[in-house]
């Protein structure tokens, strides 16, 4: 992997912005004026349905709702942002606690409704900066530069279950390493290459580069940080003019990869689905800004279909459909990527055994037990909070075909879910690919003149997943003449 | 080819929604009809040339999932967008035997209209002349052709 070499500035020196909507019209001037003089940018929401709108066009830090707010009311907004925007920092204002306690409510009670703080008018400025401020949600751009230590390249002995990996050469790091790095030397054993704050040195880091070591190790409590850096980091790579598809491609399957390792691993938080929607986002641009994907399919041996490379595909098939149907949109490619990452994740409550095997080499008894799946998934996102139903819906429906030979429910036609087909579609198509070991124009030469399979799966949608092959070879021959 | 819009049937417990999502939706259909519960919701859609509608899953009466039922023995086809709250698991996985064409999260009213307007185009185009996908592979044979080009 080219060592990108950027200068990443420090973002937590960007100004905050934060989100205000109360109709006490000379508080929300007072608070403008005070907060702009610190250079934070103070935004407001005249009523609830603005509020609800600005939330969804625009990023903000933290969001002061006051419950007097009105046209929506701030119950509303709450749900909207609560579904919508569930990393979205929120935090109430009402004209004194009785308010709630009328209402029978603790402060306990706000908190699980995804409330973060709540403040009783009248209140100080300074408060409400303190609570604005607050205790971040952990980002690597929390991590303070430490001096290189001496205490480098030690070996330590440690748990083999501790810790995750990705390939060495498709690493990235700013100017600072936001996590302690490892290389592996044999079972349980480490050396540590890297202090987390401390200044990447590429030169040490190249040294380590050698046929034998593949993999960077570093721990799986750091997954989070390291998908919340590779978020930034990889918006700015796919917008990036200079840098060359291969490297695009692997950051954004690094980054979906392990993103969906946590979300599988640890479940899913209110801060995990909008990640999830963050590099959906990635995908889509990088397929839409990069019409040519001829890297993808001559490259496609390096993209390992097991774990979570098959849900990356997945997703990445998904996406190439939706962005060639006719009623696609924005929304609907999100929902479709956004379930086709999750669409397996009812196979952690089956047998270990089962959920990796190939479906196709199961016994009645094994495929009884598989079949399950669909709806295990449906009820642990029924149990997760922030997570769309059309999402939920994607998930029990993956598996349902058009001829009725699907499962749980066997439905056929028009009553499966449309966005469902498509993730059903795509998710064959993967598994095409690892079945038959053979790039995805190959996989499409299989799969068109089978009539068998073709019978599974809505006509539109397939000329979809053909149109969206057809486009990126139109780009790539272009380019040859 | 029809340049009908359709019409739509907005049904909902809570009156605030069914006002505030008919002024949304007012311009996409040919008329709006709404009902207020389950019951007035299947006797308005026997009255009428209903192209699509919205429905709430947890409703007084009669609830979304009684009532696709209902309208699914007289109407395969109309397609249903079902416009739902929190807590309703088990009648979101039951609901989805009778064929729903889609899902939004209440009090969401983004994309609304997006969907709305293909529900509508739907429920006026029909199913009938669906076909088979395999009818159609000498199209997808065609379309192949123009990536195989590639390998010549």
């Amino acid at each position: 992997m080219i060592q990108l070499n950027l200068k990443l500035k420090r973002w937590e020196s960007m100004n905050k912005k934060y989100l205000i909507s109360d109709p006490d019209t000379r508080l929300v001037s007072d608070i403008k004026r005070q907060f702009e003089k610190d250079g934070i940018v103070i935004e407001v929401a005249h009523d609830g349905k603005q509020a609800q709108l600005m939330t969804y066009n625009n990023q903000y830090d933290a969001f002061l709702l006051d419950m007097e707010t009105k046209n929506h009311t701030a119950l509303e907004v709450l749900k909207y942002c609560t579904v919508n925007k569930p990393g979205l920092k929120i935090i109430l204002s009402a004209k004194s606690k009785d308010y709630f306690v009328s209402f029978g409510l603790k402060d306990s009670d706000l908190k699980k409704a995804g409330i973060d703080d709540v403040l009783y008018k009248p209140y100080q400025l300074n408060d409400l900066k303190k609570i604005f401020e607050g205790k971040e949600k952990s980002t690597w751009k929390n991590i303070k530069e430490k001096s290189s230590t001496s205490n480098n390249n030690i070996i330590v002995e440690i748990n083999d279950e501790e810790l995750t990996k990705i390939p060495i050469n498709d690493f990235v790091s700013g100017k600072i390493v936001i996590f302690d790095c490892f290389v592996k030397m044999n079972n349980k054993k480490y050396t540590k290459i890297f202090n987390q704050g401390e200044n990447f040195n590429q030169e040490k880091f190249s040294s380590f580069k050698n046929e034998t070591i593949k993999h960077l190790y570093f721990f799986k409590k750091d997954r989070a940080q390291f998908i919340s850096f590779m978020n930034d980091l990889t918006e700015k790579i796919i917008d990036s003019e200079k840098i060359d598809i291969g490297t695009k491609v692997k950051a954004t399957k690094n980054l979906t990869e392990k993103y969906l390792e946590e979300v599988y691993i640890q479940n899913i938080s209110k801060n995990t689905v909008d990640e999830g929607i963050a590099i959906i986002s990635k995908i889509e641009k990088l397929i839409a800004k990069n019409k040519d994907l001829s890297y993808f399919m001559d490259q496609y041996e390096e993209f390992n279909p097991e774990d979570f490379g098959h849900l990356f595909l997945v997703t990445f098939f998904s996406t190439i459909i939706a962005q060639n149907l006719e009623w696609g949109s924005p929304s609907t490619t999100e929902k479709i990527a956004f379930g086709s990452m999750l669409h397996d994740i009812g196979k952690l409550k089956l047998p270990l055994e089962i959920a990796e095997m190939d479906a196709l080499k199961m016994s009645d008894k094994q495929f009884n037990l598989y079949k399950q799946h669909p709806r295990l998934g449906a009820e642990i996102l029924y149990n997760s909070r922030g997570v769309p139903e059309p999402v939920r819906q994607i998930v029990f429906q993956h598996h349902e075909l058009v001829n009725g030979s699907g499962f749980p429910n066997g439905l056929s036609g028009i009553k499966i879910y449309p966005l469902a087909k498509i993730v059903s579609l795509a998710d064959y198509f993967a598994n095409l690919l690892k079945r038959e070991k053979c790039k995805p124009l190959e996989a499409l030469r299989i799969f068109i003149p089978d009539k068998y399979e073709i019978v599974k799966f809505d006509a539109e949608i397939i000329k979809s997943l053909i149109s969206g092959f057809i486009i990126k070879k139109d780009k790539a021959r272009e380019k040859k003449v | 080819m029809s340049t009908r819009k359709g019409n739509l049937l907005i049904i909902d417990d809570e009156k605030l929604i069914v006002e505030r999502v008919s002024m949304l939706l007012e311009d996409l259909a040919d008329e709006v009809f709404t009902a207020y519960d389950g019951v007035e919701g299947f006797e308005v859609f026997q009255e009428n040339n209903i192209d699509c509608i919205i429905c709430d899953i947890k409703m007084p009466r009669l609830n979304g999932v009684e009532l696709i039922k209902k309208i699914r023995e007289v109407n395969k086809e109309v397609p249903f967008i079902f416009y739902t709250g929190h807590g309703s698991k088990e009648l979101m996985m039951e609901v989805v035997k009778y064929g729903a064409f889609d899902f939004l999260d209440k009090p969401n009213l983004d994309h609304l209209e997006e969907v709305v307007e293909r529900g509508l185009k739907l429920g006026v185009k029909g199913t009938s002349d669906l076909k088979d996908s395999s009818d159609f592979i000498s199209e997808y044979q065609d379309m192949m052709k123009e990536l195989d080009e590639d390998d010549c």
